[in-house]
């Protein structure tokens, strides 16, 4: 077998060179050989693997970490209240300083350690990638669900790729919405980085696998 | 028992408090382990290299709330 023989990966031929390992923890990568997907076929390889920008994971921690020291601020409003408006009436429960504030407490931070755990899951979790043979977006909607839908590459019939707002456009990511020629599937790709490039690549892997198929009938 | 509840309003209040409380620990513990098992179906369907990385970091969660359930108990 010579180095520059390509192998049958599915509807197109890529040169098993182009596998590489990529680091699991990124947003965007191409040809990955390090990563498997449920039913891949012998002959069917990752071409692409997408995740939102490492930015939305950050921002969505940072706004979460406002809920952090609502105990604290609840009990700072409380005492200032009772002091300026109810004359030291809620002092004299002692409620703050009671195993009941301890306990509170304590029950806040465990739950706002399950909404750390679900942001940062959910953002690992919510997978689009594109193989020598279909589109796949696999979605972790909630702790009680996941979806996964997929489409076969010769599907794919149009990809509108936007930009839209500061921060997309500070990041260099975009929504990409991939239609099918059913009409019956939409695939949403949001905050995705270089959504251009992802469009692009989408599109000559589309057309490479409709050329090798010759036209369609209708 | 009902009559030396009744007897002793701080009683009630305290059985009503830890009735609370123990809620709340079993309510987020139920979500962990609703989490994680989510995580572990999602595994089954794309695998990478951050896999084992993944299984530790869900067990040492499961064991730092069981562990906070602990306390809070020890606590009361």
């Amino acid at each position: 077998m010579t180095e520059n023989k390509q192998q049958n990966g599915g509807h197109i031929l890529i040169n098993p060179q182009q596998l590489k390992k990529v680091n699991p923890w990124t947003s965007l990568a191409s040809f990955p050989s390090n990563i498997h997907v449920d039913g891949q076929n012998p002959n069917e390889f990752l071409l692409l693997f997408v995740r939102e920008h490492k930015i939305i994971l950050i921002g969505n921690l940072l706004i979460y970490s406002v809920v952090l020291f609502l105990p604290q601020i609840i009990r700072s409003l409380v005492l200032y209240l009772d002091t300026d408006f109810l004359g030291g009436f809620l002092s004299s429960i002692t409620f703050f300083e009671s195993k009941w504030w301890t306990l509170i407490n304590l029950a806040w931070y465990s739950y706002i350690l399950t909404g750390y755990f679900n942001i940062f899951f959910r953002w690992f979790y919510n997978i689009n990638i594109l193989t020598t043979e279909r589109f796949m977006d696999i979605d972790f909607t909630s702790i009680f669900a996941n979806r996964i839908e997929s489409a076969a590459i010769t599907d794919i019939e149009d990809i509108k790729d936007e930009q839209v707002g500061i921060i997309q456009s500070l990041f260099n990511m975009g929504n990409l919405t991939l239609l099918t020629a059913s009409g019956g599937t939409i695939f949403s790709l949001n905050n995705v980085p270089k959504s251009y490039k992802i469009r692009d690549f989408i599109m000559d892997v589309t057309i490479q696998v409709k050329d090798k198929k010759g036209p369609k009938d209708d | 028992m009902i009559d030396q509840l009744l007897a002793n309003p701080n009683q009630i209040l305290n059985l009503i408090g830890i009735t609370f409380i123990v809620g709340v620990f079993v309510y987020i513990l139920v979500l962990a382990v609703l989490q994680v098992r989510q995580i572990r179906i999602l595994q089954d369907k794309v695998q990478t290299d951050a896999d084992g990385g993944v299984r530790i970091v869900t067990y040492v969660y499961l064991l730092f709330q069981l562990i906070l359930f602990v306390i809070a108990i020890l606590f009361m």
